[in-house]
């Protein structure tokens, strides 16, 4: 009996120390953020060369196939020439923007803001149309001479190729445009 | 029952040495020491993805997602344990902090060696504002951001040779505000229309003062109002509230908006008043 008592008190004692160490030494793994990954993904609406819309969410694009997700859940893979010719140059250049370096992402994510700044100092007429266009091209002469030192100073070393290049200062064009 | 009882002594005795062995050595968790801030580019705009990582003595502690919503002017929070000595996945109060951005599978220091923060008093809480980019000249700007004044200069008959020769003090583009002024409002260096600048100001037949400013994405502006003060004595500065329309009453302390021309109203007062804006 005596020898029960101090046993129980003993497994009590174990006990709690045990649950206290699970508690503050294991954790929980965060939960996937699903929210997170829509939101980079982008549930949006499509439209093809005919005019026709699809809401879907973009799972893949590998250049050439766009794999959606549909909001019933079912994939679709569609060829790129398929879609209607805004959303093709929002895939590409999205695609051409993924594929930069660092610095040039970077580097093309400043020279967008400051052509939202250009275009909003011509909204509110602090500068005129011809400003404007002065202002634009600028930019983009000063986003290709980053392009330039960028592949100068990397060498052959330099993951920007031209055609990425040339996307992205397309992107920056279209947002240009009025 | 004489045996009894020192067998229920004995039992005593022994957890209360397990107990006090326990206490000894068991280092007893704490409320985390909470870092909180907004992780900004070497052109000041703030990221809104990647993860934050905290490591203490080598050891990961926190990490989390960079994003929008975590509170006014935050886009992280680390909530780093700490207990009351050495123990596994936690931290001491005076620990260095090691802070990370991971982003696009790589990992970026962003606090330098000698800037380290420490583990500060369990619960509670420091704002630590993380900025991405080198200094290599250690003027306090960017060399990324710099960069951006020396491609601006080509062609423009004003060469620079590097971002050595971009200057705080300077004032490239010769709108009036220097170098160093104009990174901290987020206007561009080497763009002589874009300073920071009220574009017009007006009383309204409302009562209302009124005033105009492009401001930039992710900048925070102010306004401070002071009454003139009795002669020898310095102005005290207060927050000037304000809105942003005529539906909203006047209790904004501070505007962040995504950009463009913005108007600020203000509520007349009677006599003389002194009002300043502020970026930042």
């Amino acid at each position: 009996m005596r020898t029960h008592v101090l046993l129980i008190r003993l497994c009590l004692c174990l006990l709690a120390v045990t649950a206290r160490g699970a508690e503050t030494r294991t954790r929980q793994p965060a939960p996937p953020d699903h929210a997170a990954a829509l939101r980079k993904h982008g549930l949006r609406t499509w439209t093809n060369v005919a005019g026709h819309a699809l809401e879907g969410e973009l799972v893949a694009f590998d250049g050439q196939t766009v794999t959606l997700r549909l909001k019933s859940g079912s994939r679709r893979a569609l060829g790129i020439d398929s879609f209607c010719a805004a959303d093709r140059d929002s895939l590409r250049g999205d695609q051409s923007l993924r594929s930069a370096p660092p610095a040039i992402k970077t580097w093309h994510q400043h020279t967008r803001a400051e052509v939202r700044r250009a275009r909003q100092f011509h909204a509110g007429g602090k500068i005129d149309e011809q400003e404007l266009a002065r202002r634009l091209s600028n930019l983009v002469r000063v986003f290709r001479l980053a392009c330039e030192q960028h592949r100068r100073d990397k060498g052959s070393n330099s993951k920007l190729p031209a055609e990425v290049e040339a996307r992205l200062v397309e992107q920056l064009l279209a947002r240009a445009r009025p | 029952m004489h045996d009894r009882t020192i067998s229920d002594l004995l039992g005593t005795a022994v957890l209360a040495a397990m107990l006090t062995g326990l206490s000894a050595h068991a280092r007893i968790p704490l409320p985390h020491y909470t870092v909180y801030g907004e992780v900004r580019d070497a052109y000041g705009y703030v990221v809104r993805d990647g993860e934050v990582v905290a490591r203490v003595n080598g050891a990961e502690l926190a990490r989390t997602t960079v994003t929008r919503g975590v509170g006014p002017a935050m886009s992280y929070r680390l909530e780093i344990p700490v207990a009351t000595g050495p123990r596994d996945g936690y931290a001491e109060m005076g620990d260095t902090i090691r802070i990370y951005l991971v982003r696009d599978g790589q990992e970026t220091a962003v606090i330098d060696e000698e800037d380290l923060p420490t583990v500060g008093p369990a619960g509670s809480l420091t704002r630590i504002d993380l900025a991405l980019g080198t200094d290599s000249d250690a003027d306090g700007l960017p060399d990324e951001w710099e960069q951006w004044i020396v491609l601006n200069s080509q062609g423009s008959g004003r060469e620079l040779a590097g971002v050595n020769e971009v200057l705080p003090t300077d004032d490239f583009d010769g709108d009036g505000v220097s170098n160093g002024d104009e990174f901290v409002a987020g206007t561009d260096p080497a763009y002589v229309l874009d300073y920071f600048r009220i574009e017009a100001m007006w009383p309204g037949a409302d009562g209302w003062w009124h005033l105009e400013l492009y401001t930039v994405t992710d900048k925070t502006y102010w306004l401070r109002k002071a009454l003139p003060p009795k002669p020898g004595d310095a102005y005290r500065w207060e927050t000037g509230n304000f809105a942003l329309s005529s539906d909203e009453h006047p209790l904004r302390g501070y505007l962040r908006n995504d950009g463009g021309l913005t108007e600020i109203r203000w509520m007349s007062t009677n006599g003389v008043a002194l009002f300043r804006l502020g970026v930042e």
